[in-house]
Order: C-alpha cells, then sequence, then structure tokens
C-alpha cells in the first residue's frame, strides 16, 4: 500500500488531495486554506488518542 | 461576569504569570493539580466525574471557589471514560465498569511482546510514516471497534471513527466552556493547555510497553533512536496547536520513564528529543511548559538546567525540591513541595509548617507557586487543603 507520508499538523497532505481534482475553475487557494485549517483538527484526533486519551 | 471576578481573575491571572516567568508577584500563587479530591469534596462518585464531564468541571469550581486557588486545572481526570467508550480504547480500566465506581480509571500496560500495540519488528513502519502508523495499525490494536486497511472494514469501524472525532470535538468544546465559567463563576484560572510527552515516554507508555521497550534499547538500540527522532515533530505539533492560543498558560509534560535508564541511555534517547521540543515551544512559540517531573528527577537536573531561562514551570514531585531551588532555582519557576501523604494523614498545623518552610525557602524571591508533590486525589482532607491554602494567604504575600 503507497504511503501517503504526512507530515506534523497533516493527515492527508494537500499535495496528495490536489490530484484528485479533475479541474479546479476557481481559486485554488480557497480549497486549500479549508484543506488545511481541518486537517490540524484531524492530525490533533489521532495524536490526541495517543498522548490524552 | 461581575467586576469584582473579572478585577480578581486578573489580578490572579497576573500572579500566575508572573510567578511562571520566575518573577516576585504579589504573592504566593496557589495552583494546586487536583483530581479524584474534587469529586469526593463535591459529593461525586469516580464514575460520575469520570463519564460526566460537567460534574468533573463542577468539582473543580467548588473547590476553587471554597480554596480561593488562584489557577488550577480544569478537570484533571483527564481520560473522559465517554470517549474511551465510543472509540473503544481496550487499554483502561473504567469507574463503574471494569472497577468499583469509587476507584479512579486505571491504565493496563501490555506487560509481554504479544499484547505489545506496536511489535519489535514495526520500528520502521512508525519511522517512515508516524501518523499513519498510528492510524493503521496501532488505531486497530487498542481499539475493539478499529480496524486495519488489510481487514473487511465493518459498519462498527466507521461508527468508532466518527464517535471519536466528534467525541473530541465535544469534550473539547465543553473544556472551552468549563474554563470560561472557571473564569467568570470563581475568577480563577485554568493553569494548563496542551500535552507534551516525551517521545521516548511514548514508547514505553503507548507503543511498545515498558518492559519490551527495555530490551529494545539493548537489542536494536538505533531504531528507538530513530523513532524517538521521527516521534519529536510530530509530538511538537501535537503540543502546538493544542496550546493556549493566547500564550498566556502553559502546556505540561508529563514525564515518566527517564529516570529508570542508566545516565548513557538518558542521554541517547531520552533528553535530546524531549529537549529539543521544550526548546521550540519556547523559541519559536513562546509557549512555557510545566516540567511535572512524576517521581524523583533530581539525577537529571544538570540536563534539565541546559534549558532556556524561564523556559520551564519545574514541579517537584518526589525529589528534594530545596535541592531544585538550589540547582535550578535562578532559572526556573517551581512549584509543588507538599507532601501527598501529608495532606491525606497529616494535621492542618503541620501542612501549615510545611507550607511556611516551602515560602521562606523555595519561594523567597518569588518564582514558586504552592502545589502538593503529585496530583491530589481522594484521600487528602478537605481541612489540610484549607491549611494549605491559609498558610499560602498568611505567608505568601511579597
Amino acid at each position: 500500500m503507497e504511503k501517503l507520508k504526512p507530515k506534523p499538523g497533516e493527515i492527508i497532505p494537500w499535495e496528495v488531495h490536489e490530484k484528485e481534482y479533475e479541474n479546479i475553475l476557481g481559486d485554488k487557494e480557497i480549497l486549500k486554506q479549508e484543506w488545511q485549517n481541518l486537517e490540524v483538527i484531524a492530525f490533533r484526533f489521532i495524536w490526541a488518542i495517543l498522548t490524552d486519551f | 461576569m461581575p467586576e469584582n471576578m473579572e478585577k480578581v481573575y486578573q489580578e490572579r491571572l497576573e500572579r500566575y504569570k508572573t510567578a511562571n516567568r520566575n518573577e516576585k508577584p504579589d504573592r504566593v500563587p496557589l495552583r494546586p493539580f487536583a483530581a479524584e479530591f474534587t469529586s469526593k469534596y463535591a459529593g461525586y462518585t469516580a464514575q460520575e466525574v469520570t463519564h460526566e464531564y460537567e460534574k468533573a468541571f463542577e468539582a473543580v469550581r467548588r473547590c476553587a471557589k471554597d480554596f480561593q486557588w488562584d489557577a488550577t486545572v480544569v478537570n484533571m481526570i483527564y481520560v473522559w471514560s465517554g470517549l474511551v467508550d465510543h472509540f473503544g480504547q481496550k487499554y483502561y480500566k473504567v469507574p463503574g465498569i471494569e472497577l468499583d465506581p469509587n476507584v479512579g480509571f486505571q491504565y493496563f500496560e501490555p506487560a509481554d511482546e504479544q499484547g505489545a500495540f506496536m511489535k519489535e519488528d514495526e520500528y520502521d513502519a512508525l519511522i517512515e510514516s508516524p501518523t499513519e502508523f498510528l492510524a493503521n495499525v496501532w488505531m486497530p490494536r487498542i481499539s475493539k471497534y478499529v480496524v486495519g486497511p488489510q481487514d473487511s472494514n465493518t459498519y462498527r469501524n466507521n461508527m468508532a471513527w466518527l464517535k471519536g472525532g466528534l467525541s473530541l470535538m465535544a469534550y473539547g468544546g465543553a473544556v472551552g466552556a468549563a474554563n470560561e465559567k472557571l473564569k467568570t463563576e470563581c475568577g480563577t484560572v485554568s493553569c494548563v493547555s496542551g500535552p507534551i510527552k516525551a517521545p521516548f515516554d511514548i514508547l514505553a507508555d503507548k507503543l511498545r510497553g515498558f518492559r519490551q521497550v527495555s530490551m529494545d534499547v539493548y537489542r536494536q538500540p538505533d531504531k528507538v533512536q530513530k523513532a524517538c527522532e521521527a516521534l519529536m515533530p510530530y509530538l511538537y505539533m501535537n503540543a502546538k496547536v493544542a496550546a493556549d492560543p493566547t500564550k498566556q498558560v502553559p502546556v505540561s509534560v508529563w514525564l515518566h520513564r527517564g529516570t529508570m535508564f542508566s545516565k548513557d541511555m538518558y542521554e541517547r534517547f531520552f533528553w535530546p528529543t524531549l529537549k529539543e521540543i521544550i526548546i521550540k515551544l519556547w523559541e519559536e512559540d513562546d509557549i512555557q511548559t510545566i516540567w511535572y517531573a512524576e517521581g524523583n528527577w533530581d539525577k537529571w537536573l544538570q540536563y534539565t538546567k541546559e534549558l532556556p531561562e524561564k523556559s520551564i514551570i519545574y514541579h517537584s514531585d518526589k525529589g528534594d525540591i530545596f535541592e531544585v531551588h538550589k540547582q535550578v532555582g535562578d532559572k526556573f519557576a517551581i512549584s509543588g513541595g507538599v507532601p501527598n501523604d501529608l495532606l491525606a494523614f497529616g494535621t492542618p498545623e503541620e501542612v501549615k509548617e510545611v507550607c511556611k518552610k516551602l515560602i521562606q525557602t523555595v519561594g523567597k524571591d518569588g518564582g514558586y507557586l504552592m502545589d502538593a508533590q503529585a496530583i491530589i486525589q481522594s484521600d487528602a482532607k478537605a481541612e489540610n487543603m484549607k491549611a494549605m491554602t491559609e498558610a499560602t494567604l498568611e505567608y505568601g504575600e511579597y
């Protein structure tokens, strides 16, 4: 299985997700920003289970 | 918030921040880390406060008001067993389920290779991609419901991820509201934000288990070292994203296994990556760390001294707090020192004497925060907690 190797603060790197769009007609940065905002929260879930719970 | 409560809160916040910076506030701050003591005092069972977090928050508020705490942890019963129930962690024994409703939750660490949540030949996979390892390998082993990518998917797996995520969101929101209530109803500062764990402690506590990692440091030391290095940036980011965005209160590191190894091993496996996390948080993010030295960490004071001035608040548990003060008191604030057995079995007069001595020695030039040696459990007597407050108010003014 191919590894995504997410960096700290992400779980599915934007670079991986970006390739999943067939086309982006508008502003790519809007999509990227929203994607990464939730990535941090999801990252925190995975690592909070390890460190807090 | 009533105007006078806002004033009380601002005074306490300033007192807390000043002492944390190893400076002299108007008075020694009272900053107890209290767990099941709060629930017993408020009349709740351990099951109630572990499973119903609003009761845990309320119990802390009762104590904060009655004992005039300047700062405290909004809920020191840190494992909400609701999340454990939804996500299905196997490593906890929970009051009211496996344990008597009046016994605090317990962590059960795997005692052998068969039970280890990470196997001895899986270091490379962890090092290559830590987050994927946790999600794909570790979580299916620690959860009753989660399955790995090699397994057939199940409804319970999907729902565990959904409910686990929602649980953490719900709990995080409730903690935010409880911090606000602690402020507006009690004038008390919520004293700590994100968690740090030393990379080596994560290996020993949650991944391999202590017995297994004790053999790994001899059998595959390079991999243990590389694993600590691989975990470091993730644990740093985990602390950073959970830290107080206003940077007014510190994060905390709960120190576990570093005292159980030799100097060589401490230098190689434990210290370098933990040191880097604390320094990055301080120098890049302006975030202090409470160095919660569980057990006796005096033998490693020479290393702790290497940290930048004011970067930590050194909490002394079983160590000699007077020696800690002598060695690192010029660089860091210090907290703790009131023996938990004294709070449980001593008299108010004895508690007051100990507090007075701590204030007049460790706290004589500022930079001291009043607290017990370890997290305060249900055995502490209310009259002794009251004596700790009275002594701080009586002797703690500068």
